[in-house]
């Protein structure tokens, strides 16, 4: 076994161990006799820290040689004569530290949450689905091609929307979820569109006949139109994944799952799977300046948005989801500046941060005793020094801003899903009528009878 | 070694239909009244175990159609190649769990006569290749299902309903064959009556298949009649293996008839759009299902009517694959409804079943992972 | 805390009798409003007090309709405690034996079957009542009516067999009304043409029941219709919940006006109200709304400046509720949305407990924008019923008002009549009852209409709510007879102590959880002795600690505090604590720079892996840590009130004076017994409990500190008891402390079972080698104590050492992912009033309130008076909060932990935008039993009765049975239990109980409840004496 066996090897295992998991959990689950609680966590906390140590190694063995890209052909979904669509992994500076941080954190909310969900009726539930998540993230991280990035990603959005809908039996919970599933599968057709346009430029999906295969130095192989449409494509999917103004909407609202998911998803990694594959497609990015225009105005219009939104935030996971949301707007901006290793650190250190932040939010009772004994008094409400400059008439339009939340729900709502359901519930009772009809009976049956 | 292995295929063939008929026979004269389950049970389990026998036989050739019978307009009486080793199974399959999870109450004497005869019919269907017989075949599997639907208490509508279409489709079927044995398109240089033939036939499938606009029975059908019924009579999608067997190119005739597929997939992607957004705000159960149903069979056809080796594999996977989940579900609905009554999905306190739930299950249809996306919305797990 | 201008919009001049209509329904609804404040200080009360003055069963029956709640615990809950032994046969024989109905109702079906056998065969067995569809399933989906029960006694089954009156099998006379009914019955009739045996018996019987329900007819239930529109209109389409559209915008409005720090932006203008506040932000023409509220800015321009009551009363009217409905349709909307209302009423009482600063809460103003927001929504909710075009063509166009009047009164009539069970699944439950009590098909042909109605009637009226009723009374009495019978073996048992000096004695809280505590203390020998009374030691008081910002009260909810003690540091400390400060201000406006989080977040690593890997460690190293940087100085109390200050602006006097310590030392001492023999140590422990990421914190503190921690109140105690002013003024009222005897204050963590000792140092060096004694002494106890709460914890291994134990528990204190640091009061279901000696030795499974009260001391009986006042309320308050959140875990409960989010610093909600949650959360009652408190006092029945005569809030709680209440006889030893208003002479079932030698033997290797045993170790038995 050769050098690059090992490495392929241990890529590979970056991507089975957490897969592994869901099986070993999954299949007994589905017969009807889940392992214990105990072992539950073990085996999917066994499979992230193999994740982990895997990419540990690679990472080691990366550095050594220098930081070349090293590519893992799995085999090919399908081809048509030049065409194909292939299933590749690939390992470089980008993306094995990424899977380390994403593993790590992913086993240390494993570890949280093993005690946090105890006794709790879902558990089991709950572990599977973070072990869907893990694996979904790896792939999308280790992804060479974007089908492959596609299919993690799905991975990601239908994971984070079971969690968001994990208390089944309350309806914010599910109306939340619907919410932010409707967002995803909505921008997840920019990342669709991306990949087809892809294929249709190169006749392939893979990275390395995009644009070359050395992160953070990759150059564009393809005509400038294709690389505008295709950046602006996956500028749009990312908006919906990383809560971007105007799909901002569902982030908030997504904290109504277990506290441990929320910090992974809303905190840490979910929220910057956007970033990623902005980051991913950094070269490609440089090639449509309009692009990148694009994306620093949404990233800073959704810093300012979630900046002045949260401020009035009276909860603290709302507050703590615009301070992501905050974040992540910046993070955006740094990418549209053409920067590479800023953003990156940016994203580490943020969802660290953040994670810790949200996993210990229900300890703000304590901590603002610690706070009041620090300050030597409360801190104060009115310590947003604009809010007391304007106005009064300004105040209260500024606040009632702030406090429906940018008028976000309103604004979506009015445009997009009351015409659509409107389109929609016609088109049924027209149906109604018509079967009526067919059918004989007397009159329209709809629903005002 | 060819003579005994094509005997055996016969015989499998034979087993097929002939156990599911003798069955609704047995049944019609009175045979086991009071407990019926065990013995329709063994009957379709000797179906699906002799279709897998054709499957298990077929990939041991090399992939030649067997067929046996006379010919006639490039089809014969009995035809087995790759569509026929993979469908049948699962077509058995799909009746098996039919009668295995059925209620009691289903299971009385006519229906199950029923019920066994549109199975052995359908079974025929997927094992010929020779239009006439499948206009016969056509005939017998649609007129057990509409007599199910009659009998079912409130499903006079449906059943009109459903006998509009199905006559429509007949005459259309009948017709188009017909034209298309005369002229065949494929043949020489296609006159007007080999197209007309050609646009009846994909008249007939659009209807048989609920395309838009001739969708509507489609979901009155799940609304109106049996769970079963209605399982039974769209699962199995006969009008798809019809538009294969008529319509689409294979090792006879292989340019197929070029202009209506065209025109059949483009509305069989709309109908698969336009089923999804239906979905979304039904707001029962079983229609959900019905426009659900609807929007993935059309998927189905939409491949099939494709172009590409890759579309067609394509549409074989979100048959078998959707046909069987939403069996699956239509399946575990039923049971739930059997024992609390109907579900509606806009009730307060229906434990997870919100009001929320078809428009998400149906958002993610639109990118045909539906059935993944429903499994929360069970209170189980 | 500000000063807040109270006045604004929200009283109207009194003499409208309309306005005064309202003001009494808003007070009437107030009452059924949650009463729980501030979570930063949690107080139990009794989750029903409003409806303490009704009897306790009739009480949470009336409460469970009116909230939607569950009275009892779930049947399949109770029949799976028969099923284990919990609830014997024998306990509900002696239920059933109370009840009226099967004293006095006369037989049933021509006489064959009394009340009694048919509530005791319910009860006893289940018996399926479902829906018509699932009652149509199990008949022709399973073999119920093919075979008998399997469940029936030999007897019956022989009976039901050879019925010989089985006539021809008729057909019914006609078809059942229903179709469906009538479908599934010919399936059923046409399966059974020749059966024998077992079952032609069954089939035979149910050919009868169905002819029997064909003779009479379905009941159909005519409900009164709801009050409020939004119920009303999800009646007709369950899409349009209007509470769904209302509420997110009143919960934002609400937690943006009450926040007390969370938002870095206050509310604009909350200090005029909310009313004002809200008009203020959402009347302005700016902004788009959602489609239900495109009118809402508008209808609150309408109302700017009106006094709330006008408000309320114009859209009453716009509502088209008439007067005499305005009551119900008020507490009804004020329900809909408790715990934000609850929490705005709260604050309206009692502005002082809001945690940083005083809003000017209003419930009126509350109601008034919410009646608002309801106008609104049920106007744009009518436009999509349709009603608009109607009214339109009926010709009335010129006001709103009249479309929404007549939506509700039309809504109303249409309100559609329940159902009751149809045909079949009334013949189906005759069948199943029928062959529990052993009525044959004969039988029930024999009958006459009338007979049948009755015995229909009687079936249908013992429904699951009475079954369950009985159940409970059932469930309470086997722990009743288990203890009465353990406290009846007792009696002859336990003997006073000689009179010996003790070598140490130690003074706690009456919490249940410190009762394994004594008992572990008290088996180190019969030279050690414990009391029990309510942990503020009587010292109520404001307290400011050295790092506290502002003081807080320590004392019981009911009363305010007169006094505030600082702590303060020693006068050698002093420069060091000013030090400390200084950098921990600058260490905290340091981290909370936004910039911050941008790129030095990945430090936060450390902390992140550090906290939720290695807890215990991560906190013992933060401890370290604050140690060696001298965070810990050494501090005393400031207690003497120095003559001649005057009390302050909100009336406080700092410190007491020496008459005020006098007093509050006797009282404990007196209280509980204190007053002849005196250890040279006597320890006052408080007790607190510290945990992480728990919103619910001070729920486990004490609750007679008001949820505050006891430490401090114990210091001041000890103090105050080791003054010499304070000994001689008691000396010369008679009570002689001996010179020899200290006090030492300390603090028991009931989560981490660490105690902290205050003002070690200042104990003569006389004393130094006895407190070292004690403190070793308590220390092994804490290790032992820490070890018997182990057995509770899934996560702790049975068959963990005491040191693990400790550690195991220290971990659960610091872990930031552990939901359950401790149980809590969980468990908690008995109070005992009494000598100690009585008592002790008896394993209580820390269940038991412990309060230490000498009958020979209190002739006069103002001393159980008192005692009763103190510990009755807060013990019951207690005990029904658990009993309450473990009885529905979501209405009366908080749910589960786990997505609680805490908003406004003064509640939880679930997620992010939910009604307040009010009870405790499902994590601290999992294992809770729910009994209601039976309170033992060591005293004859006449001074029980005479003393709870006096106070008013025992008396209630006594006469409706809220609390049980059992006489000890403090010399016969004779049990009395107090039912129907007088006490019964209790004849125990059983007189041994089992004996062990230490605690540790009987509770070893069990995780659930245990019943009392003898504890050899701890008992002053002959021969016991060191």
């Amino acid at each position: 076994m050769n050098n690059h066996d090992i490495v392929s090897l241990l890529i590979i295992c970056q991507l089975a161990a957490p897969a592994a998991t869901v099986a070993l959990v999954g299949v007994p689950a589905l017969l009807g006799r889940p392992p214990s609680e105990r072992a539950t966590a073990l085996i999917v906390g066994g499979g992230f820290a193999a994740g982990f140590i895997a990419g540990l190694l690679t990472l080691a063995v990366l550095a050594a040689r220098g930081f070349v890209p090293e590519i893992v052909h799995l085999g090919s979904w399908f081809s048509v004569g030049h065409h194909e669509a292939s299933i590749e992994l690939v390992a470089d500076a980008l993306s094995v530290p990424y899977v380390c941080f994403s593993t790590g954190l992913c086993g240390l909310v494993n570890a949280f949450a093993r005690k946090y969900l105890h006794r709790e009726p879902g558990f089991t539930r709950f572990f599977l689905l973070l072990a869907v998540f893990g694996t979904g993230m790896n792939l999308m991280v280790l992804a060479g091609s974007i089908d492959v990035l596609f299919a993690g990603w799905e991975l990601l959005g239908i994971s984070s929307t079971l969690l968001i809908g994990f208390f089944l039996e309350r309806g914010n919970a599910v109306r939340a979820a619907m919410r932010a599933f409707a967002t995803y599968r909505v921008c997840d057709v920019g990342l669709l569109a991306a990949a087809v346009m892809v294929h249709r430029a190169v006749g392939s999906g893979d990275f390395n006949r995009l644009f070359g295969e050395n992160w953070p130095h990759g150059t564009c192989l393809v005509p400038a139109a294709t690389a505008t449409i295709v950046s602006l494509l996956l500028v749009f999917a990312a908006m919906g994944k990383s809560a971007q103004v105007p799909f901002s909407g569902w982030l908030p609202q997504a904290m109504e799952g277990p506290t441990p998911s929320s910090a992974i998803f809303y905190g840490a990694l979910s929220i910057h799977a956007g970033a990623y594959v902005l980051l991913r497609c950094e070269a490609l990015l440089e090639q449509a300046p309009l692009a990148q225009w694009v994306l620093i105005v949404i990233g800073l219009g959704t810093a300012l948005h979630a900046n002045v939104v949260g401020r009035v935030q009276t909860d603290l996971k709302s507050m703590l989801a615009y301070a992501s949301m905050t974040q992540s707007g910046l993070i955006f901006a740094e990418i549209g500046f053409g920067w590479r290793i800023i953003p990156l650190v940016h994203v580490i250190s943020h969802a660290i941060l953040r994670s810790l932040q949200i996993l210990r939010s229900p300890s703000a009772l304590h901590d603002r005793h610690e706070l009041e004994a620090a300050l030597g008094g409360h801190p104060g409400a009115d310590r947003w020094a604009l809010g007391r400059w304007l106005p009064e008439e300004l105040q209260a339009r500024l606040y009632r801003i702030a406090l429906d939340r940018g008028f976000e729900q309103m604004v979506v709502g009015r445009l997009f899903v009351v015409p659509f359901l409107w389109l929609l519930e016609s088109a049924a009772e027209l149906e109604r009528r018509w079967l009526a009809l067919l059918s004989g009976s007397a009159g329209p049956g709809g629903r005002r009878s | 070694m060819t003579g005994t292995s094509d005997g055996c295929l016969l015989a499998a063939a034979a087993i097929t239909v002939a156990a599911p008929l003798l069955g609704s026979a047995a049944m019609a004269l009175g045979f086991r009244r009071g407990s019926p389950r065990l013995f329709v049970v063994a009957v379709a389990l000797v179906s699906l175990l002799s279709s897998l026998a054709i499957t298990m036989l077929w990939s041991q050739t090399d992939g030649v159609p067997f067929v046996f019978g006379d010919r006639l307009g490039g089809g014969r009486l009995v035809c087995i190649d790759g569509i026929t080793a993979v469908l049948l199974p699962y077509v058995a399959l799909v009746e098996m769990s039919i009668l295995l999870v059925a209620p009691r109450r289903a299971l009385e004497q006519s229906s199950v006569t029923r019920l066994l005869f549109g199975a052995a019919a359908t079974f025929a269907v997927f094992l010929t290749s020779h239009p006439l017989l499948l206009i016969v075949l056509w005939c017998a599997t649609v007129l057990p299902n509409w007599q199910s639907v009659r009998s079912t208490p409130g499903g006079g509508a449906a059943a009109r309903v459903f006998a509009i279409a199905m006559s429509a489709a007949l005459v259309c079927m009948a017709v188009g064959t017909v034209l298309l044995v005369v002229d065949p398109p494929w043949a020489a240089a296609p006159g007007w009556v080999g197209s007309a033939g050609g646009w009846l036939v994909a008249l007939a499938v659009m209807i048989r298949k609920g395309i838009f606009p001739f969708h509507s029975w489609y979901p009155a059908l799940f609304s109106g009649a049996t769970m079963s019924t209605a399982l039974a009579a769209t699962m199995p999608q006969v009008a798809s293996y019809t538009a294969v067997r008529l319509l689409i190119g294979h090792v006879d005739h292989p340019e197929g008839v070029a202009a209506e597929l065209i025109v059949l997939s483009q509305m069989a992607l709309i109908t698969a759009t336009y089923g999804a957004a239906l979905a979304i705000v039904q707001r029962d159960l079983r229609s959900l299902i019905g426009t659900l149903a609807m929007s993935q069979s059309a998927l189905v056809l939409g491949g099939l009517a494709g172009t590409l080796p890759m579309e067609l594999n394509g549409a074989f996977c979100v048959w078998i694959s959707s046909g069987l989940a939403l069996t699956g579900i239509g399946l575990v609905s039923w049971a739930l409804e059997s024992r609390a009554g109907p579900i509606r999905l806009d009730t307060r306190d229906g434990s997870g079943m919100r009001r929320s739930w078809p428009r998400f299950s149906c958002s993610s249809a639109w990118l045909g992972s539906a059935c993944l996306a429903r499994s929360p919305s069970w209170p189980t797990t | 805390m500000t000063h807040i201008n109270v006045a604004g919009p929200g009283l109207s001049d009194a003499a409208d009798p309309r306005a005064d209509a309202i003001q009494r329904s808003i007070a009437y609804a107030a009452h059924f409003l949650p009463a729980q404040g501030p979570i930063g200080v949690f107080v139990h009360h009794n989750t029903l007090h409003a409806f303490e003055e009704q009897p306790f069963d009739e009480a949470v029956i009336r409460a469970s309709r009116m909230f939607g709640t569950e009275p009892f615990l779930s049947e399949g809950r109770y029949r799976d405690e028969l099923a284990r032994g919990r609830i014997r046969e024998t306990d509900i024989e002696a239920v059933l034996d109370q009840e009226p109905a099967c004293r006095n109702g006369s037989p049933l079906a021509g006489g064959r079957v009394s009340v009694r056998r048919l509530y005791r065969a319910l009860l006893l067995h289940p018996v399926r009542q479902e829906s018509d569809a699932a009652v149509r399933w199990t008949l022709t989906e399973s073999d119920v009516l093919e075979r008998l029960r399997t469940d029936l006694s030999p007897e019956i089954h022989w009976r039901l067999v050879s019925d010989d009156g089985m006539g021809s099998v008729t057909e019914a006379e006609g078809p059942l009304a229903d179709s469906d009914d009538e479908a599934t019955r010919q399936a059923t009739f046409a399966r059974d043409s020749d059966a024998a045996g077992e079952r032609r018996a069954a089939s035979e019987l149910w050919h009868a029941c169905v002819e029997a329900v064909a003779l009479t007819r379905a009941a159909v239930v005519h409900v009164m219709p709801p009050v409020r529109h939004r119920d009303l209109i999800c009646a007709v389409d369950s899409y349009l919940d209007t509470d769904v559209f209302v509420h997110p915008l009143l919960i934002r409005i609400c937690a943006a006006f009450l926040d007390q720090g969370v938002a870095a932006w206050a509310m604009p203008g909350r200090e005029h109200g909310l009313l004002v506040a809200a008009t203020r932000v959402y009347s302005g023409r700016f902004g788009p709304t959602e489609p239900w509220s495109a009118r809402l800015p508008g209808a609150l321009r309408d109302i700017r400046g009106l006094p709330a009551v006008d408000v309320i009363a114009a859209e009453l009217d716009r509502l088209g509720v008439p007067e005499k409905d305005w009551q119900e349709f008020i507490v009804k909307s004020l329900l809909a949305l408790r715990g934000w209302a609850g929490m705005i009423h709260h604050l309206e009482e009692r502005p002082d407990r809001a945690p940083v600063e005083a809003v000017p809460a209003k419930l009126i103003d509350f109601l008034a924008l919410r009646l608002v927001c309801d106008r609104v929504a049920a106007e744009w909710a009518a436009l999509q019923l349709g009603f608009e075009r109607r009214d339109y063509e009926n010709g009335d166009r010129s006001q709103g008002s009249n479309r929404l009047s007549s939506l509700w009164t039309e809504l109303r009539d249409r309100y559609p009549a329940q159902r009751g069970p149809g045909s079949l699944a009334r013949a189906f439950l005759l069948h199943q009852v029928s062959q529990l009590v052993g009525i044959t098909a004969r039988d029930i042909r024999g009958l006459d209409e009338n007979e049948l109605i009755r015995l229909e009637e009687a079936i249908a009226g013992f429904d699951d709510i009475a079954r369950r009723r009985l159940f409970h009374l059932a469930y309470e009495r086997q722990y009743r007879i288990e203890v009465l019978d353990a406290l009846a073996a007792q009696s002859g048992f336990a003997t006073p102590p000689v009179a010996t000096r003790p070598l140490a004695q130690v003074v706690f809280c009456i919490d249940e959880r410190c009762e394994s505590f004594r008992r572990h203390f008290e088996e180190l020998g019969p030279r050690y002795e414990t009391f029990g009374t309510a942990g503020f030691f009587a010292v109520p008081m404001y307290y400011r600690g050295v790092d506290d910002w502002h003081a807080s009260p320590l004392c019981p909810i009911v009363m305010r505090p007169k006094h505030t003690v600082v702590e303060v540091p020693e006068e050698a400390a002093a420069a060091r604590h000013e030090l400390n400060r200084t950098m921990r201000r600058r260490i905290g406006q340091m981290f909370r720079g936004g910039l911050f989080t941008a790129f030095a977040g990945a430090v936060a690593a450390v902390p992140l892996v550090a906290r939720v890997v290695f807890p215990r460690l991560t906190a013992r190293l933060g401890r370290r840590a604050a140690e060696l940087a001298g965070r810990r100085i050494p501090t005393r109390l400031e207690l003497d009130h120095e003559d001649g200050q005057l009390p302050d602006a909100d009336g406080l006097q700092a410190g007491f004076s020496v008459a005020e310590m006098a007093d509050m030392v006797r009282r404990v001492l007196q209280d509980i017994g204190m007053t002849a023999v005196f250890s040279r140590i006597v320890a006052v422990i408080g007790h607190g409990s510290s945990s992480l990421n728990n919103p619910h914190e001070s729920a486990y503190d004490c609750g007679a500190c008001g949820g505050g921690r006891g430490g401090p109140n114990a210091r001041a105690f000890a103090t105050m008891a080791n003054d010499e002013r304070v000994r001689e003024r008691l000396a010369a009222e008679g009570l002689v402390i001996p010179a020899d005897t200290r006090f030492i204050g300390g603090m028991l963590d009931t989560c981490s079972d660490d105690i902290t000792w205050f003002d070690v140092g200042r104990l003569p060096e006389s004393h130094r080698a006895d407190v070292e004694r004690l403190q070793g002494a308590c220390r092994a106890v804490c290790a032992a104590n820490a070890h018997e709460r182990c057995r509770r914890f899934e996560t702790a291994p049975l068959d963990v050492s005491r040191d693990e134990a400790h550690a195991h528990v220290e971990a659960r204190s610091v872990d930031l992912a552990q939901v359950r640091p401790e149980l809590g009061h969980a468990t908690n279901a008995m109070c005992i009033i009494g000598r100690r000696w009585r008592t002790r030795g008896l394993f209580l499974d820390r269940r038991a309130f412990l309060v230490s009260y000498d009958p020979g001391t209190d002739d006069d009986g103002t001393i159980l008076a008192r005692t009763l006042a103190a510990v009755g309320p807060v013990g019951a308050g207690i005990n029904l909060e658990y009993f309450f959140s473990i009885v529905d875990r979501l209405g009366y409960g908080a749910g589960t932990k786990l997505p609680h989010n805490i908003t406004g610093l003064i509640g939880v909600m679930d997620g992010h935008a939910s009604d307040l949650r009010t009870g405790l959360p499902w994590q601290m009652v999992e294992i809770h039993e729910p009994v209601r408190l039976l309170v033992v006092i060591d005293q004859t029945p006449e001074k029980i009765m005479a003393a709870a005569e006096t106070v008013p809030a025992v008396k209630r709680l006594v006469l409706n049975s809220w609390i049980q209440l059992v006489s000890w006889h403090p010399h016969t030893g004779a049990l009395a239990v107090f039912e129907n208003g007088e006490f019964v002479p209790y004849r125990p079932e059983r007189i041994d109980i089992p004996v062990v030698e230490r605690s540790v033997s009987w509770y070893s290797g069990h995780r659930d409840h245990l019943p009392p045993a003898r504890v050899l170790a701890a008992a002053i038995g002959p021969g016991k004496q060191a």
